[in-house]
C-alpha cells in the first residue's frame, strides 16, 4: 500500500502535461487512497464497528427505533416528536413504578396522601377561660338577729377536652405540582 | 491541476473508453485531488480538524465513555445497559443541593424530606373542655350579703401532641415519567 491514510492525509504531485509521465503506481496511489477512504468509511449497514457507518447507523437507526430527548423546542431534521409530553425522564429499574418496559409513562403526577395522627400533631396548648360565678347564698338566721351567708364557689375539675378531626389524609398540593425541569422534547429518528 | 467540486458539491465524471480516450495527465490530477477532498472531508484516525467527520464521529462515539438516556427498552447496537443506573430521575447538574456534584453521578433520594409541622401549620381549631362543677359552699359569717360577682379565670390547657414528624409516602412515590434506559457507547 503506498497510501499514507487513514494515519495521514495523502500528499499528492501534480502532473505536468508534456512534462510528467504516469504510470502504475499513480494510478495504484489513487486506488489504495479510495479503499482505505471506504474502509475507514464503511459499507452501507456495516457490521464493522471501527467504520463510521457502524456508528452512525446504528445510532441513527432509521427504522424509528432511536429516540431521544434533546433540549431544544422543535424536531432536528431527520426527526420527529412523538406524543410523549408532561413528564419527567426516568431510568428503568427498582421495584416501583419505574420497573417498567422502557419507552413506557409510568408513575403519576398525583402525590401521596398521609393521614396525620396525634403523633405528627406539634406539642401545643390552648387557652381557654370558664366563667367562676360567686353568689351568696341566704342560709337561714335568727329573727331579729344576723343573717348567715355563705358564698358558693364553683370549681372545675376533671378538664377533659372532647376529641375533635377526623385523621383523613392530606396530600401536599394538587397534581400540578411540577418541580423545575429543564424542558425539552422526545424525538424519534426517522431519517427524513 | 483539476478543477473539482467536492465538497461542495458531488463531482461529475466522464467514464472513459480505451482505445477513444487520452487518458492525460489532468485525469490524474482531478482524480488525486478528489481523494485529498474526500480524505479532507472524512478526516485522519483521531482527527483533530473539527470539521472532519472523523473528528466528529469519534468525539461523540467515545468508547465507555459517552452515556445517554434512551427512551426505548434496549441498548442500542455498539452501546451497552449502564445497570447502576436505575429507578432515577435523569436531572440536570447544578444548584446548590443535591444535584451539585460530578456529572455521571446518582444523587439525590427517593425519601421525602422529613417535615415536623409547627403550630402555626395546624389548622385552626379548639379545645373543648368538659367541666364538671364541684360546688364548695362556704361560710362567710352573718351580716349583709355578700355581693354577687363574676370572675373570668383564664386557663391554659395541657400540653399535647407528639410533635413527630411526617412525610408523604415514604420512599415508594415517582412522578409521572417518560421511562428510559441509560446506555454507554462500548463500540461493538
Amino acid at each position: 500500500m503506498t497510501t499514507a491514510y487513514p494515519n495521514d492525509l495523502d500528499s499528492w504531485s501534480n502532473k505536468t502535461p508534456s512534462v510528467d509521465t504516469f504510470d502504475a503506481a499513480d494510478i495504484n496511489k489513487i486506488h489504495d487512497s479510495l479503499v482505505a477512504l471506504e474502509t475507514k468509511v464503511g459499507i452501507t449497514n456495516s457490521g464493522v464497528d471501527t467504520t463510521m457507518a457502524y456508528k452512525v447507523h446504528n445510532f441513527f437507526d432509521d427504522d424509528g427505533e432511536r429516540t431521544l430527548y434533546l433540549y431544544e423546542n422543535t424536531a432536528p431534521t431527520g426527526w420527529a416528536t412523538i406524543g410523549v409530553s408532561d413528564a419527567v425522564l426516568a431510568i428503568k429499574g427498582g421495584s416501583n413504578a419505574y420497573n417498567a418496559v422502557g419507552g413506557s409513562l409510568a408513575g403519576t403526577w398525583t402525590p401521596q396522601s398521609f393521614p396525620l395522627t396525634y403523633q405528627h400533631i406539634p406539642v401545643h396548648a390552648t387557652s381557654h377561660s370558664y366563667t367562676k360565678i360567686n353568689y351568696g347564698r341566704y342560709a337561714g338566721g335568727q329573727l331579729g338577729g344576723a343573717i348567715a351567708w355563705y358564698t358558693d364557689n364553683d370549681t372545675m375539675t376533671n378538664l377533659n377536652s372532647g376529641t375533635s378531626g377526623s385523621g383523613n389524609t392530606h396530600t401536599h398540593g394538587t397534581n400540578a405540582y411540577r418541580p423545575q425541569g429543564a424542558v425539552g422534547i422526545i424525538v424519534q429518528y426517522d431519517g427524513e | 491541476m483539476g478543477v473539482i467540486n467536492y465538497p461542495t458539491s458531488l463531482d461529475s465524471w466522464v467514464t472513459k473508453v480505451d482505445s477513444v480516450d487520452d487518458i492525460m495527465s489532468q485525469h490524474i490530477n482531478y482524480a488525486q485531488d478528489i481523494v485529498v477532498a474526500l480524505e479532507n472531508k472524512v478526516g485522519v484516525d483521531t482527527s483533530a480538524v473539527s470539521t472532519s467527520l472523523d473528528y466528529k464521529v469519534n468525539n461523540f462515539f467515545v468508547e465507555d465513555v459517552r452515556k445517554m438516556w434512551f427512551y426505548e427498552n434496549a441498548a442500542p447496537t455498539g452501546w451497552e445497559i449502564v445497570t447502576a443506573a436505575s429507578d432515577a430521575l435523569v436531572v440536570v447538574k447544578g444548584g446548590s443541593s443535591d444535584y451539585n456534584v460530578t456529572g455521571s453521578n446518582i444523587a439525590g433520594t427517593w425519601l421525602a424530606t422529613l417535615h415536623i409541622l409547627t403550630e402555626a401549620e395546624m389548622g385552626m381549631h379548639d379545645h373543648r373542655y368538659r367541666g364538671v362543677a364541684g360546688r364548695q359552699s362556704v361560710p362567710t359569717g352573718y351580716g349583709d350579703q355578700p355581693a354577687a360577682r363574676y370572675a373570668y379565670t383564664a386557663g391554659t390547657s395541657t400540653a399535647a401532641g407528639g410533635g413527630g414528624g411526617h412525610r408523604h409516602g415514604s420512599n415508594t412515590y415517582r412522578p409521572y415519567a417518560a421511562v428510559g434506559i441509560i446506555a454507554k457507547f462500548t463500540g461493538a
